[in-house]
């Protein structure tokens, strides 16, 4: 159990890094790599997000009734749980803390294309707990792993003077993030440029 | 050949501040998804209802309810827009259902939405914020079509699903390597034109509706105790043959408009430098400070409070935060009377002092030229 569980978050971390191979929760990768401040927070809350769901997802999914129903059904119901975990974990907060200064990080975090694309891609691979919950995990990994890689390259794109007014900013961003996906791709062993 | 007229809405939301080239927002089905034509205009129809919907239901309804209650209700939305479509699109065409994978469902909680509907609908009436969802969804969708298009054609020779050419295609552009790297380019074209069409949105961030932008043009509010900041003007600097006394009575004519407008802009950019100043001024932890202090107000404030720290880190998305202190003048600064009297004073006095000296070497040179001649 404890072998599938890091099987699975390996495989979501290096051989299919879900931010780069898929793009999925790439926005919010771009947009808090620009926040060193709030990195850690959000990055953690994603990592939080993903296994939740993807944990819970699963519980549902061994339930006969739910598992026999269409992909289109699965949506909603993977939505839904999704919300409630994010209003539950947000009610928490806010009764905690008494402060609503910063509940806006934990709604970036929640509303991620990473966050509902490990449920379903769950059951698509047919994974057992265990393996849903390692790769709800090595997906929080590997979006941070994303934020660290473009805080980066961020801050050398903007201290480099010498680049084309053209590729200044986002364009020069998107390139240096294609580079990184042809890397990760190689990693998944799929032929180019055949 | 800058162009003088301000953009239109729909070049504004789909050019100038396009969604995925410009704020990158929405791009995992774009870079992931759009590799075909089809799957591409499947998508973009997908998102424009889902977008457009999503910001009329909100301006609608979503108004009055607290913020983060609200970014729940879009993950239902998301997912009650989509899911007809799904239903839909599998009865009618199920193989390209298969070939969109997983990429139909998290249409549901792009992030398009949430950032739609959070920075414009719930601030605009229907009625605008359907257009300004329209408008969105056009740059969107116009994004995935042109990377689908690009893709098809490069990566498997095909358009439309035919055949266009036979030599060796490059599949690697159907990766999303290849997504990114002509979105990069994409990006870079659109850049370049907003540079030659609209220089001055170039690197700008999209101002939100009701956000209160200081017009330059206008002259700031002064004290009335406090004199006007004076400046060198650039005809002192240019040798031009006035002389200081000349130079008051112009300036101090009230009849004279050109004067008038050089005073004005004048202090225009007086006050700019301030703000420039105060940018480089204020470290960060002192930023942080100041916005620590402003949370300190009472509970009822508290939510308005958190919502405005919110909207202002998500318009810091793109580029580098603003700090607290840049939108004020001097006079929000000093309220001191004397210690503004006495600013105001060392200023006339360096002032003074400069447009003398420059006088000083003017006259001389002048003499000079006439003993040479």
């Amino acid at each position: 159990m404890i072998f599938a569980f890091f099987n699975a978050s390996v495989f979501a971390i290096l051989l299919q890094n879900l931010v780069f191979n898929g793009g999925f929760g790439m926005d919010e990768a771009i947009r808090i790599a620009t926040k060193p401040k709030e990195f850690s927070p959000i990055a953690l809350l994603v990592a939080f997000f993903t296994s939740a769901t993807a944990a819970v997802c699963s519980a549902l999914d061994s339930i006969k009734q739910i598992n026999e129903l269409s992909t289109a059904y699965h949506l909603g119901i993977y939505c839904i749980v999704l919300a409630v975990i994010y209003l539950v974990f947000t009610g928490v907060v806010i009764l905690v803390t008494r402060n609503k200064k910063n509940i806006h990080r934990i709604g970036m975090a929640a509303v991620n294309t990473l966050v509902l694309a490990v449920p379903i891609i769950n059951r698509r691979a047919a994974f057992n707990l265990a393996e849903s919950i390692g790769f709800g995990l090595g997906a929080g990994i590997a979006f941070i792993i994303a934020v660290l890689l473009i805080s980066t390259a961020e801050d050398r794109i903007k201290a480099n003077e010498t680049m084309s007014n053209a590729f200044k900013g986002k364009p020069a961003l998107f390139i240096y993030i294609a580079l990184i996906s042809l890397g990760f791709a190689g990693l998944s062993g799929q032929s180019l440029f055949v | 050949m800058a162009s003088n007229r301000s953009p239109g809405m729909l070049m504004h939301n789909a050019g100038i501040f396009n969604p995925v080239l410009v704020q990158a927002v929405g791009l995992c089905p774009v870079v992931a998804m759009a590799t075909s034509l089809r799957s591409a205009a499947l998508l973009a129809a997908v998102s424009a209802v889902t977008v457009t919907l999503s910001e009329f239901i909100a301006s609608l309804f979503l108004k009055h309810i607290p913020r983060w209650v609200r970014i729940g209700i879009y993950i239902i939305l998301g997912a009650a827009i989509v899911l007809p479509f799904m239903i839909l699109i599998e009865r009618i065409n199920t193989p390209l259902f298969s070939s969109l994978g997983i990429y139909l469902p998290i249409m549901a909680v792009n992030s398009l939405i949430v950032l739609r509907c959070e920075r414009f609908a719930v601030k605009l009436s229907p009625f605008k914020a359907l257009f300004d969802g329209i408008t969105a969804s056009v740059g969107y969708a116009a994004v995935l079509i042109v990377i689908g298009f690009f893709r098809e054609l490069l990566g498997n020779g095909t358009l439309a699903e035919h055949t266009i050419f036979k030599s060796p295609a490059l599949t690697g552009l159907l990766l999303p390597f290849g997504g990114f790297l002509i979105l990069g380019f994409a990006s870079a074209a659109l850049r370049t034109m907003i540079a030659k069409f609209w220089p001055k949105y170039l690197d700008k961030k999209q101002p939100k509706p009701g956000s209160k932008k200081k017009n330059r043009n206008e002259p700031a509010k002064k004290n009335a105790s406090a004199p006007a900041v004076k400046a060198v003007p650039e005809f002192i600097a240019d040798e031009s043959p006035f002389t200081l006394e000349e130079f008051e009575i112009i300036t101090n004519d009230p009849s004279d408009s050109t004067a008038t407008d050089t005073t004005v802009e004048t202090i225009s950019e007086a006050e700019e430098a301030t703000e420039v100043s105060a940018e480089f001024d204020i470290s960060p932890e002192e930023t942080d400070e100041a916005e620590q202090l402003t949370e300190k107000t009472s509970d009822e404030k508290e939510d308005d409070k958190s919502k405005s720290d919110s909207e202002e880190s998500e318009e810091s998305d793109d580029e580098v935060s603003k700090p607290v202190f840049a939108d004020l003048t001097i006079d929000d600064i000093v309220t001191d009377e004397s210690t503004k009297n006495s600013i105001y004073t060392d200023a006339d006095k360096d002032l003074d002092e400069l447009m003398n000296r420059s006088i000083n070497d003017i006259l001389t040179k002048q003499k000079k030229e006439e003993a040479e001649e």
